[in-house]
């Protein structure tokens, strides 16, 4: 219903409110678009497009295309009208949304209605005879403050884009405040640091913690265990943090060990994967040492890098144990992992409530064999 | 011309003009506006603010810092760092504070008098993250009792569900339209209490952004306009009460059914309304956080009202509310528009001397970065003090008393009524909009009451207001002129 609604909707802008302003710019341009500009409402209130040229005169189609989860539309102003038109379309009171939030103005050129998520709107749209910059907007409320763009009517270069005041500050090119190379931190980018954030490959509440520049690991708060230690760099939060952090933070560098046993740590027998509860960390020289319980017993972890091979070291305590715990033997190819404390038993690592106290493993990238 | 009658008609014409000319005072008048410098390096988008006992402000940020502001010296300090889209935070004294990061509630621990958290320490994380982003985390918010609230996003289809939960997936909360609810209690107000258990609390939320209590310790909640709400609103929330958005329900105790199987008009006889709707796309498009101007400070006339904060406008709404058949209901108003506000108010917190903190966000939705302050300069301002419901229209309370001319004329007053819908699609349109007249005023020997007699009074409604132009005795203008009341009881 609601898309047949939608659709109805749809066909009134484009059968309606599409003849008009045709026949609008029909009368006033008998001249038709010879080229198409197709300007997409995107995540983050912004036109994908943020500025193009026209010559004067020039009459093109612009089409607008809403991709955003809201409502957007789009006017086009006289030069220097931009805060003019988002300031008057803020104060339409009740007629607003009948308008479109579109104010009556004679400096406004041509315009785009409200477009809901997926709807799109073409118009033609004829460029005026003198020179300058005409600043396109949204003006739903509180759109139009970051979300424009500005269309050059000239037959000269438009400027580098880095110092164009025309379009948003965010889109003048290589000043996105993510990149690595500038501070994205009121505090500096040195290590170790960390991250509690959505991650690749693990669990939705998990931590990732750059040990060195070049050596890092995820452990995963909600299944209170180990998941994957990398190198080559930490992780790039770009994506995590542009939009509305649907995105996963990307890993910079290669994993070469990853824990994929759901319980590397047993507790009562062998086969029982104790229940996890998570206590927090303690933060030593700026590197965590998680608390959790497994079953109820307490346990510490504490994760350092190792020295001479990319690897960590792990130093585990488990607290007031009365019986034995194993540890899972990892299946990991291309390290080497050695626990000072316990014996093996096939793919368990049997350790006495006494060698629980304390003990040390340690995992190491092996050496490619020449 | 006689000069005497001369002089008598230009004093005359003097006086009418001065009345048609209404001096314009701005809400400015009464308050001023200013922006908190902030580090480089920050991304200013506020998810909690709380002050420590000794007057420093406490800030969470969008990319996980928490941050002392002293106002004295106006600098920063970092408290911790890494936590995951905090949301809220609480300070406990002045080397402790608890804060809602999207995987838990965490107590940060200063430890060493460094003023940086060295203990990161989970208060609790009994609930469940399905590693959709619209799973926000709110909070926690003290009940008084040793207890406190937290409220849980619900997902949303804007994107899916992790392979890897944490906490029991649950297929019937995975609905393919709207927001879902796929882990528990997405969609619930929890209740920490003193002993640590996390208890479900109150169901059928959306987006529960905004969470406080009023000095009477009543509690009430925002909730966005979207599926099952057809604009964003104010709810009194109470202990097991069901407020209307269907995902949460999947995590009742003994629920069994596919929501897709039941009438709307189940759902609705379920359902506790709102006590107050802020109309979309006029008042408000994403109201945050409900604040109580205490009656311990002065903040100008309001003192014990709600503040609510908004996102998408440049405003702070209040909120006049009354109870009427035991219930709830009343108005919301400007408090503040523009005035040099800008955008994304999202929290709100009273500073040591009064003044009121407003931190901003936007999420990639509407809104702004930074913090700005508001300090009350004294005065009153011409505004609609209350607004209360009578068996036949509205009494009006006005700070100062109105012009007797222009408030007794019925034309000044613009009554229209309309509902929203109860349905599962998103948003809805004023429904049945009509205009309501105003039959008769009286005003009060003090001349601060209107009481105006509407022709028609229907329960159910918003009731939406604007006044023309209501001077005031000397001639100065209404600074906030619209207003929408939440009719859903009639008083006797």
């Amino acid at each position: 219903m609601q898309s047949l609604r939608n659709y109805f909707f749809l066909s009134f802008l484009f059968l309606g409110g599409g003849a008009i302003l045709s026949s609008f710019f029909l009368q006033q341009a008998p001249e038709q678009a010879k080229r198409e500009i197709i300007i997409k409402a995107i995540s983050g209130l912004q036109y994908d497009t943020v500025r193009f040229k026209m010559s004067p005169g020039e009459t093109i189609k612009i089409t607008l295309i809403n991709t955003d989860e809201m409502a957007h539309n789009m006017v086009i102003t006289k030069p220097g009208k931009r805060e003019e038109i988002v300031d008057m379309a803020l104060k339409m009171g009740s007629e607003a949304e009948a308008k479109n939030f579109i104010p009556d103005a004679e400096w406004i050129l041509a315009s785009a209605p409200v477009l809901k998520p997926e709807e799109k709107f073409s118009f033609t749209f004829t460029a005026p005879d003198s020179e300058g910059v005409y600043p396109y907007v949204c003006t739903y409320p509180g759109h139009g403050a970051i979300m424009y763009g500005a269309i050059y009517v000239t037959s000269n270069m438009m400027p580098p884009l880095a110092n164009d005041e025309n379009i948003p500050p965010q889109r003048r090119g290589n000043t996105d405040d993510n990149q690595a190379n500038k501070a994205v931190h009121p505090y500096p980018n040195t290590f170790p640091r960390m991250y509690r954030a959505f991650l690749p490959d693990t669990g939705p509440a998990s931590i990732a913690v750059g040990m060195t520049n070049k050596l890092s690991y995820c452990w995963d708060a909600g299944t209170c265990r180990f998941r994957y230690l990398w190198k080559g760099g930490f992780v790039d939060m770009t994506r995590a943090w542009s939009g509305k952090g649907k995105e996963r933070a990307d890993i910079v560098g290669t994993v070469f060990y990853r824990e994929e046993n759901e319980a590397p740590f047993r507790l009562g027998s062998k086969d029982n994967i104790p229940a996890p509860e998570f206590l927090g960390y303690r933060m030593e020289n700026k590197y965590p040492t998680f608390s959790y319980r497994l079953d109820g017993v307490e346990v510490s972890e504490r994760i350092t890098p190792t020295l001479e091979k990319p690897g960590m070291k792990r130093v585990m305590q488990f607290k007031n144990l009365k019986a034995p715990i194993w540890f899972v033997r990892p299946k990991q190819q291309g390290v080497d992992i050695y626990v000072n404390k316990g014996k093996w038993e096939g793919d368990y690592l049997k350790l006495s409530p006494e060698e629980a106290k304390e003990f040390t493993i340690i995992v190491t990238e092996k050496k490619p064999e020449i | 011309m006689n000069a005497k009658f001369f002089l008598l008609i230009l004093v005359c014409s003097f006086l009418s003009f001065a009345c048609e000319k209404e001096d314009e005072e701005h809400l400015g008048d009464f308050y001023t506006i200013e922006d908190i410098p902030l580090p480089e390096g920050l991304m200013p988008e506020v998810g909690g603010m709380d002050f420590l006992p000794d007057g420093r402000l406490a800030v969470a940020f969008h990319r996980g810092e928490v941050m002392l502001y002293n106002p004295d010296s106006a600098s920063w300090k970092l408290f911790a760092y890494g936590l995951h889209d905090p949301l809220g935070i609480h300070a406990l004294n002045n080397h402790e504070m608890l804060v809602m990061q999207r995987p838990e509630l965490t107590r940060l621990k200063d430890t060493n008098g460094d003023d940086e958290a060295d203990e990161y320490l989970t208060e609790t994380d009994d609930f469940g993250i399905s590693g959709n982003y619209h799973e926000f985390a709110y909070g926690p918010i003290p009940d008084g009792e040793g207890n406190y609230i937290i409220g849980l996003n619900a997902a949303s289809n804007n994107a899916g569900v992790w392979d890897e939960t944490r906490g029991v997936y649950n297929p019937l909360g995975h609905t393919e339209n709207g927001m879902f609810s796929p882990v528990p209690y997405r969609g619930w107000l929890m209740k920490l209490s003193q002993a640590g258990k996390l208890e479900p609390f109150a169901s059928g939320f959306r987006s529960p952004d905004g969470i406080g209590f009023d000095q009477q310790g009543n509690l009430f909640v925002t909730d966005n306009q979207g599926d099952w709400l057809g604009t964003s609103k104010l709810y009194h929330v109470e202990p097991e009460k069901y407020y209307g958005h269907i995902a949460s329900l999947v995590w009742k105790e003994g629920w069994e059914k596919d929501l897709s199987t039941i009438a709307v008009s189940t759902f609705d006889s379920m359902r506790t309304k709102a006590a107050v709707l802020f109309p979309h796309n006029i008042m408000a498009d994403s109201p945050t956080q409900p604040l109580v101007i205490p009656d311990s400070i002065d903040f100008g006339p309001f003192g014990g009202q709600l503040l609510v904060s908004e996102m998408d406008y440049p405003r702070i709404m209040r909120v006049m509310l009354e109870e009427v058949q035991g219930e709830f209901q009343g108005a919301c108003i400007s408090f503040m528009d523009s005035s040099g506000l800008t955008l994304g108010n999202h929290r709100m917190e009273f500073g040591p001397d009064g003044s009121l903190w407003v931190g901003k966000t936007a999420y990639a939705w509407v809104g702004d970065k930074g913090i700005q302050r508001i300090r009350y300069n004294g005065g009153t301002p011409m505004d609609v003090l209350r607004m209360h419901v009578t068996p036949d229209g509205f009494d009006l309370i006005f700070t100062r008393p109105v012009n007797l001319e222009r408030a007794s004329d019925p034309d000044n007053y613009h009554f229209s009524r309309y509902y929203y819908q109860y349905h599962a699609e998103y948003g809805s349109p004023r429904t049945d909009e009509q205009a309501v007249k105003v039959e008769s005023v009286i005003i009060s020997d003090d001349r601060k009451k209107v009481s105006l007699k509407l022709e028609e009074m229907v329960p159910g409604y918003v009731y939406d207001l604007e006044i023309d132009s209501l001077a005031c005795d000397q001639g100065v203008r209404l600074i906030n002129n619209r207003m929408f009341y939440t009719l859903n009881n009639l008083p006797d």
